[in-house]
């Protein structure tokens, strides 16, 4: 099950996923997150407190927020990382790119 | 402690050196005894020599006398008065003769009355005395002697006698032997007796200067324990130190020897074993003897005994020490090695014991679940070191396991046993099938070790769930599975060929079959009679006995080879191997992935959703923690993932199985009664494109996330997750095992 809210706040967008960001998921995790590439003129914060699982597929999407709004000279930040994501997080390298929060 | 090399060598040398000079001792002692004895004999024959000249002097001086004298006397015969005056004459001019008389007919000169004998002797001082014997003077022995003596025409000897006392007046009376010869008158008419008395006493005296002179030569301070004796021609002495002797009989082995001139015998002399030496005085028929106790004789053969005696033992002694000094110099440098040498083998020895495999005692009680197989060896190497192995490892529930014998024993089969464990160590984590362990431990040998080594082997890889047993033998004894023996290709030892293609066999082994398997120490084993215990014979006995656990089965064939071999020395390595497969270990209660472990997907993104719920059914059932549930989830739902973007598959299929690991030795001790550690084995099986996920090209992480080219995300994963990943390609079907690790909560029933 995923869940995906968008919070916009005008400087910062608040993206909060819920639930398992897995293969079977990701299509829906890209229509979900579409406005996210709308903007480009704000941070993305990335609300992760409710997430419990992510794939390697998960882990593109996520990657491509980042590539994007870098692009735009803004920052992509991860709050509430649980352990054994930021485990998954560290392996692929992904924590030195995001900030955390 | 035993005694030191150089000790031992030392005795043996002293024993040689001491017998040498027993043999020696006794060979000079009697040679020098021989010679000895023939320088005393030749000795005491001069000695004798000078006696019997002395005796024959003396004799023939009172005969001489006697017959110069005879004409005078018989001239004055018819004047009795000139008489006294040739007795003093005669005495006078013969310091031999101790007295001289001369014995007329009774009556012959009717003046003179009956008995009428002028004679001469000597007084103590020497002066010669002159008187006329009255007829109160011995008339017995007169008229005897007259008697006798007159009638004889010639003169002659008479036996030996004491002097009469009166004659010999304060002196102590002589021994005396008489020269008598007869006087005749005009008419040619014996009528007087002319007697001249010889001192035996005197004569001793004069023999004893001769025998002094030389006897002290050869014998100082031990003189007086040789004398000499003479007796007369009936075998009375009649010269003898002992006095008592005197006119009495000789004992009749001394009388015995006068029947030849001279010579020696022995014999035991007043209770002394003595040499005696004879020679015979032929003018008077008297033997004259010397007796010397063998002691006297062989005192200087006896003194140098001692002296070499003495000499040698100071040898015998320097010897010793030098012998002590100098071996223990060269040998013990070698003891000391051999001591390090030894220490160091039984160092070796506790080394190669613990690159066994520890078998667990089965009597100990244990928390454990049952496992599914049941598994015993045991190794008894002929030297400290030997050249046998054997070695068993569980990976994806399969019993890897191997038995092999090194060509050859001691150390260097030693070394090569490791080298050989060490392998097969790290083959069994890479490869799959026992032909895949061979082939790379045979390249790898080949290549490396040019000695001529070769290693006879059995490697077998035995599924636990399904009991199907894949083995490879390359040169081994034959294994036993269930009584009888299994088939094998006839295969090279491996290290022989570097080429040679093992290949697999196949077996299928029932629930509880037992595989039996050994080295040719024990086929080989001989008897004291030099007979083999045979491999027929190992087969009979398998089949005979029918063992309920693995150790039994090798505990009893143990028994039965030290039993067979008795006291022979054990002359090979002995490596005993037993398996039995229990049962498939799912059928434990606590794991039941029995039911509902299988997931059939087809190869579209539609199905993943499928997965999820699949492995976190799995997952809970087989007790994983979350953390546990989800890397296997995402090695999982990332292999899948690849295989439906990439493979091009129709369907894949995933199963699952648990069970718990092979326990070490440090598990068992530390493991606390509750927890478990357990192996869930997950297999994906697709028929699509060959792709084998482990050989992929890792993830170059020194590249920042963002700037890596996309995809290889997945593969990583899958290879961080997973503890034990393998692949196969079989029948056209991709074949991958993802292996996990955890450890379970079990709850005691007691």
């Amino acid at each position: 099950m995923l869940n995906i809210t968008i919070n916009d706040q005008g400087e910062k967008l608040v993206v909060a996923i819920c639930g398992d960001l897995d293969n079977a998921a990701s299509s829906q995790a890209e229509s979900s997150l579409a406005p996210v590439f709308e903007r480009t003129d704000c941070d993305v914060i990335i609300n992760c407190a409710e997430l419990n699982y992510i794939s390697s597929s998960g882990l593109r999407i996520l990657l491509n927020i980042y590539k994007h709004t870098r692009s735009n000279g803004h920052q992509a930040i991860l709050k509430s990382l649980s352990e054994d994501l930021k485990e998954v997080f560290q392996l692929c390298g992904f924590l030195q790119l995001f900030k955390e929060l | 402690m035993a005694k030191s090399l150089s000790s031992r060598l030392t005795y043996r040398i002293m024993a040689v050196v001491l017998a040498m000079l027993i043999v020696i001792t006794t060979v000079v002692h009697f040679f020098v005894k021989e010679y000895m004895l023939d320088e005393a004999r030749e000795r005491y024959l001069r000695v004798m020599l000078e006696g019997k000249q002395e005796v024959s002097r003396w004799l023939s001086d009172v005969y001489v006398a006697m017959e110069n004298n005879v004409h005078d006397i018989e001239r004055d015969i018819d004047n009795p008065d000139a008489m006294l005056g040739h007795m003093e004459r005669i005495l006078t001019q013969n310091p031999s003769i101790a007295c001289c008389a001369l014995l007329v007919e009774p009556s012959f000169y009717p003046a003179k009355g009956r008995v009428f004998i002028p004679y001469a002797r000597r007084d103590t001082s020497w002066v010669v005395r002159v008187a006329v014997a009255d007829s109160t003077y011995h008339s017995d022995f007169y008229d005897e002697w007259f008697g006798q003596l007159v009638q004889k025409e010639e003169g002659g000897w008479t036996k030996a006698y004491y002097e009469n006392e009166q004659v010999a007046g304060d002196q102590e009376p002589r021994l005396l032997t008489t020269y008598t010869m007869p006087i005749h008158n005009r008419e040619g008419k014996p009528v007087a007796l002319l007697c001249a008395d010889l001192s035996l006493g005197g004569l001793r005296e004069r023999i004893l200067e001769n025998v002094k002179e030389v006897n002290d030569q050869y014998e100082q301070g031990l003189r007086q324990q040789t004398y000499f004796f003479i007796i007369d021609l009936k075998g009375n002495y009649i010269m003898h130190p002992d006095r008592q002797r005197m006119l009495t009989q000789c004992d009749k082995g001394v009388s015995n020897m006068m029947k030849t001139q001279r010579g020696t015998c022995m014999m035991e002399v007043d209770g002394v074993m003595s040499r005696l030496y004879y020679r015979t005085i032929n003018e008077i028929g008297w033997v004259m003897v010397i007796v010397t106790p063998e002691d006297v004789i062989l005192f200087k053969a006896r003194r140098l005994n001692i002296i070499i005696l003495m000499v040698m033992l100071s040898g015998l002694l320097a010897i010793y020490l030098f012998c002590r000094h100098q071996i223990k110099g060269i040998a013990d440098p070698f003891a000391m090695q051999k001591a390090t040498l030894d220490h160091e083998l039984k160092i070796a020895n506790g080394i190669q014991m613990a690159m066994l495999p520890k078998m667990l005692n089965p009597q100990e009680p244990s928390s454990l679940p049952p496992l599914s197989y049941d598994f015993y060896a045991s190794l008894i190497p002929a030297r400290e070191v030997g050249g046998d192995l054997y070695d068993f490892f569980l990976r994806n529930n399969r019993l890897f396991f191997c038995i092999g014998d090194v060509c050859g024993k001691g150390v260097p089969a030693a070394l090569m046993m490791a080298v050989m464990r060490a392998m097969f160590r790290s083959e069994t984590r890479r490869s799959n099938t026992a032909a895949d362990i061979v082939n790379t431990l045979n390249r790898n040998l080949s290549e490396e070790y040019t000695a001529g080594y070769f290693i006879t082997m059995f490697v077998g890889v035995l599924d636990l769930t399904t009991g199907l047993l894949n083995y490879c033998n390359a040169g081994h004894e034959p294994a036993i599975l269930s009584g009888a023996l299994l088939p094998v290709k006839p295969n090279l030892p491996v290290g022989a060929l570097p080429d040679w293609n093992y290949e697999d066999q196949h077996a299928q082994l029932q629930r509880d079959d037992m595989l039996f398997l050994y080295t040719d120490g024990i086929s080989e084993a001989m008897n004291t009679e030099g007979k083999q215990f045979g491999r027929a014979h190992v087969l009979q006995l398998v089949n005979e006995r029918s063992c309920n656990t693995s150790r039994q089965l090798v505990e009893f064939m143990q028994d039965e080879v030290h039993h067979y071999v008795g006291d022979a020395a054990q002359s090979d390595d002995i490596t005993l191997l037993a398996i039995k497969w229990l049962a498939p270990l799912s059928e434990h209660p606590t794991i039941s992935l029995l039911d509902n472990n299988i997931l059939t997907l087809k190869s579209s993104m539609d199905d993943i959703a499928q997965l999820e719920p699949f492995i976190a059914n799995i997952a809970q059932r087989a007790g994983m923690g979350s953390r546990e549930a989800k890397r296997l989830r995402l090695a999982v739902e990332e292999a899948v993932a690849n295989i439906i973007h990439y493979g091009e598959a129709t369907s894949i299929t995933l199963k699952a199985e648990a069970q718990p690991t092979a326990p070490s030795q440090a598990e068992v001790q530390t493991t606390t009664s509750s927890q478990v550690g357990m192996c869930l084995l997950l297999t994906i099986d697709d028929d699509g494109k060959p792709f084998d996920p482990t050989a992929a090209s890792p993830t170059d992480f020194s590249v920042p996330a963002d700037q890596r080219p996309s995809g290889g995300l997945g593969i990583m994963f899958l290879h961080q997750m997973a503890d034990g990943l393998e692949y196969q390609r079989i029948d056209g079907h991709n074949i991958l095992r993802i292996e996990m690790s955890y450890n379970h909560e079990i709850v005691q029933s007691i």
